[in-house]
C-alpha cells in the first residue's frame, strides 16, 4: 500500500475480499472468473474516490477491485535517468 | 512503503539478474535481498538503533542500505574523508550503531556505542555455506519511518543531518522509475560516494529498473573511462568537474564511448563550454541535466535528452540558452519562485526556489525546515523562464549585495565561463569600504592561454551592466572543490578577500 483510503473500503482482489498479508486465505475461496484477467508485479493502481494507492508487489492471476469496480492502472511518467 | 519492498521486488521478478557487479560474477537479485535479509537480522540482535556505513564504494552499500530498511533502522552513511573530530562527533551523533567500514575499522574505535563490522568480513560472512534461506526473510521492519540520515556539507557549527523518510524515497522511485523497464543489457557506473544523496537514489532506481551497477571505489577519469569500456556501461551520473576530465581522457583516445547510451549529470554548475564539449566528442549519448537536493530525496528537476538537443542545434539565443538550465521541474511536484517577503514572482524574475511533494522531506533531525503548506525553501536562488525551465543562481547566502543591488555569481559566471581561454571560473562578493560587496572573479585558464584580465572585464560590461562588471579578476590554477564536486565558495571567498578587501 502506497497509500492508504481515506476511510474504510470494500477492496477485493480475484472478486474477493483481501486479507493481511501472511493470513490463511478462508477455505474454499475460488478466483472469481469476471476478476481473473491477472495482475503483473510492478504496476500502481489508484482509486480516486478514497485515496488508496496500491503497488503491486507480487503478481497473481486476480485483479484489483473496490467492490466490483476494477481499480484502474495509474500511468507511470517514467523520466530519464537521473542518478 | 519500505524502500526494502524495491528490492524484494526485483528479486522476485529477476532474481538471476546480475544487481551488482561484473556481468559475470556479479551479487544477482535474489542474492542481494538474501544477504540483505541476513545482515538484517544480525543488526536487530546487536542492538543498534541506526546502521553507518564509513567506506568507499562496493556491494555493501546496497546491502547495508537494504538491510537497516529490513530491520527497520536508519541507514547513515558517512564521510569517509571527514577529519577524526568531525568524524567523533557524527558517530556520537548516531550511537548506539553499528558502523561497516573498509579495512580494519580501527578509525571508528574508541566512540561509546559504535560497534564496527569489517566491511570484508561481514561480506563473506553473508555470502557463507551457512546462509540458510530461512535465516535471511520474513524480517518485519516495524514502524520505523526513517530510511536514511545524510550529514549535510556544511563547513560549520554542529553537524546537520537531514531526515529522509521510507515514504520520501518510495515516492520519487515510484514516481519516476518504472519497475524492471530496463534491458538486461543495461549498466550504470557509480562514481559518486554513498554519503552524497545521489549514491543512496542510484541504488533505489537501478534496482527498481533492473539496471546493474558498476561501482568506482573513487573518482579517477582513466580509470572511469576504461571501465565505461569494459563493462559497456550505458548509464552514469556524473558532477560536473568529473566530465571535463572524462573528456579530456576520451579526446585523448579518440575512440570514445559508443555504448554510453545516457549521461547524465548534477549536483553543482555545468559550464556551458564542458557540456557542449561533450555533446561534440559523445554525440551518440543522450544527456540529462538534473537539480535537487539533499532534502528532497534528489532530483526535482531535469533538462532532457530532447531539451539538450534541441538547444543544441538552436540558432535562437533563448533556446541554446536552455543548455545553462537545469530544465523543468518534475510533473510530480509543484516548484515556486518567491521574493522575500514570500510571494510567488513572475517569470524572469529571480527569487528563492520553493518545492512541495510527496518526495520532499525538508526535515532535519529535530527540526522541520518546512513552511506553511508544506512548501521547502531551498535556499537556493533561481528564475523560471516563460517556457518554464529552471535557472540556479547558487546559494542564497552567495548572492553579492553591491551597493545595495543583488547580483547573482551565476550570470556573471555564465559570461566568463563563454570566454574561449576559460576552463573554469567563479565568482564571490569580496568586502569593500565603499560598496560593501565588490565582484571578484577567479578564473582558470587554458593552458598557455595569457592572463587578459581587461578581456574579461570587458566581455561581463559589454554583456551585463557596468555594476556587475568584476573589479578583479584573479587567475588560479584550479579553483577549491569538496571530493563531491561542489564549489567550496567559502574557501574561494576567505582566499579573494584575502587579495583584494579593502
Amino acid at each position: 500500500m502506497v497509500r492508504p483510503p481515506a476511510e474504510p473500503i470494500d477492496l477485493r482482489c480475484g472478486g474477493h475480499p483481501v486479507i493481511p498479508a501472511g493470513d490463511e486465505p478462508p477455505a474454499g475461496a475460488v478466483l472469481n472468473d469476471a476478476f481473473a484477467a491477472g495482475t503483473a508485479i510492478g504496476k500502481r493502481f489508484a482509486h480516486p474516490d478514497s485515496g488508496l494507492e496500491l503497488l503491486c508487489v507480487a503478481g497473481g492471476a486476480g485483479i484489483l477491485s473496490v467492490g466490483e469496480v476494477p481499480l484502474q492502472i495509474k500511468g507511470a511518467k517514467p523520466l530519464p535517468s537521473s542518478d | 512503503m519500505n524502500i526494502s519492498t524495491l528490492a524484494e521486488m526485483a528479486a522476485g521478478a529477476a532474481g538471476d539478474r546480475v544487481a551488482v557487479g561484473p556481468r559475470v560474477g556479479g551479487l544477482s537479485y535474489a542474492d542481494l535481498f538474501l544477504r540483505a535479509g541476513a545482515m538484517a537480522r544480525r543488526i536487530i540482535e546487536s542492538g543498534a538503533e541506526r546502521v553507518g556505513l564509513f567506506d568507499v564504494n562496493s556491494a555493501a552499500v546496497p546491502i547495508t542500505l537494504f538491510a537497516a530498511a529490513l530491520a527497520g533502522r536508519p541507514y547513515v552513511p558517512l564521510s569517509f574523508r571527514l577529519a577524526d573530530d568531525r568524524l567523533r562527533q557524527q558517530l556520537e551523533r548516531i550511537a548506539p550503531a553499528v558502523v561497516v567500514a573498509g579495512g580494519d575499522g580501527s578509525v571508528l574505535d574508541g566512540v561509546a556505542g559504535i560497534e564496527c563490522w569489517a566491511r570484508q568480513d561481514l561480506l563473506a560472512d553473508l555470502a557463507g555455506p551457512d546462509l540458510a534461506v530461512a535465516d535471511a526473510v520474513e524480517i518485519s521492519a516495524g514502524e520505523e519511518p526513517v530510511a536514511v540520515l545524510l550529514f549535510t556539507s556544511g563547513t560549520t557549527g554542529d553537524p546537520k543531518a537531514a531526515v529522509l523518510k521510507h515514504e520520501n524515497l518510495s515516492a520519487y522511485v515510484l514516481s519516476t522509475v518504472e519497475f524492471m523497464a530496463s534491458d538486461p543489457d543495461e549498466a550504470t557506473l557509480v562514481s559518486v560516494p554513498a554519503y552524497h544523496i545521489a549514491g543512496t537514489s542510484a541504488v533505489l532506481t537501478s534496482v527498481y529498473s533492473g539496471r546493474r551497477i558498476v561501482y568506482m571505489e573513487a573518482f579517477d577519469p582513466a580509470e572511469w573511462v576504461r571501465r565505461a569500456r569494459d563493462e559497456r556501461i550505458t548509464h552514469a551520473m556524473v558532477v560536473p568537474t568529473m566530465l571535463g576530465r572524462i573528456l579530456d581522457v576520451i579526446e585523448g583516445h579518440g575512440d570514445g564511448l559508443p555504448a554510453l547510451a545516457h549521461l547524465s549529470y548534477g549536483g553543482g554548475r555545468m559550464p556551458r563550454p564542458v557540456i557542449e564539449r561533450a555533446m561534440r566528442l559523445l554525440p551518440t549519448t543522450s544527456f540529462v541535466n538534473a537539480y535537487g537536493l539533499t532534502e528532497t530525496s534528489s532530483t526535482i528537476a531535469l533538462l532532457s535528452p530532447d531539451d539538450h538537443r534541441e538547444a543544441f542545434a538552436s540558432s535562437d539565443p533563448s533556446v541554446r540558452a536552455r543548455l545553462s538550465s537545469v530544465g523543468r521541474p518534475l510533473s510530480t511536484l509543484e516548484l515556486e519562485i518567491r521574493d522575500d517577503t514570500g510571494r510567488p514572482v513572475p517569470a524572469g524574475v529571480t527569487g528563492e526556489i520553493h518545492v512541495r511533494g510527496e518526495q520532499v522531506s525538508g526535515e532535519y533531525v529535530g527540526r522541520s525546515a518546512l513552511i506553511e503548506g508544506g512548501w521547502f525553501p531551498t535556499n537556493d536562488s533561481g528564475w523560471l523562464d516563460s517556457d518554464g525551465y529552471l535557472y540556479i543562481d547558487g546559494r542564497l547566502d552567495d548572492v553579492i549585495v553591491r551597493g545595495g543591488e543583488n547580483l547573482s555569481p551565476g550570470e556573471i559566471e555564465d559570461v566568463l565561463a563563454a570566454h574561449p581561454d576559460a576552463t573554469d571560473v567563479a565568482v564571490v562578493g569580496v568586502p569593500d569600504q565603499e560598496w560593501g560587496e565588490k565582484v571578484v572573479a577567479a578564473v582558470v585558464l587554458r593552458a598557455g592561454a595569457d592572463p587578459d584580465e581587461e578581456g574579461f572585464r570587458d566581455l561581463v560590461r559589454k554583456a551585463l551592466r557596468s555594476s556587475r562588471t568584476p573589479a578583479h579578476v584573479a587567475f588560479l590554477d584550479e579553483l577549491p572543490y569538496n571530493e563531491t564536486g561542489k564549489l567550496l565558495r567559502r574557501v574561494l571567498k576567505a582566499d579573494l578577500a584575502a587579495r583584494y578587501e579593502k
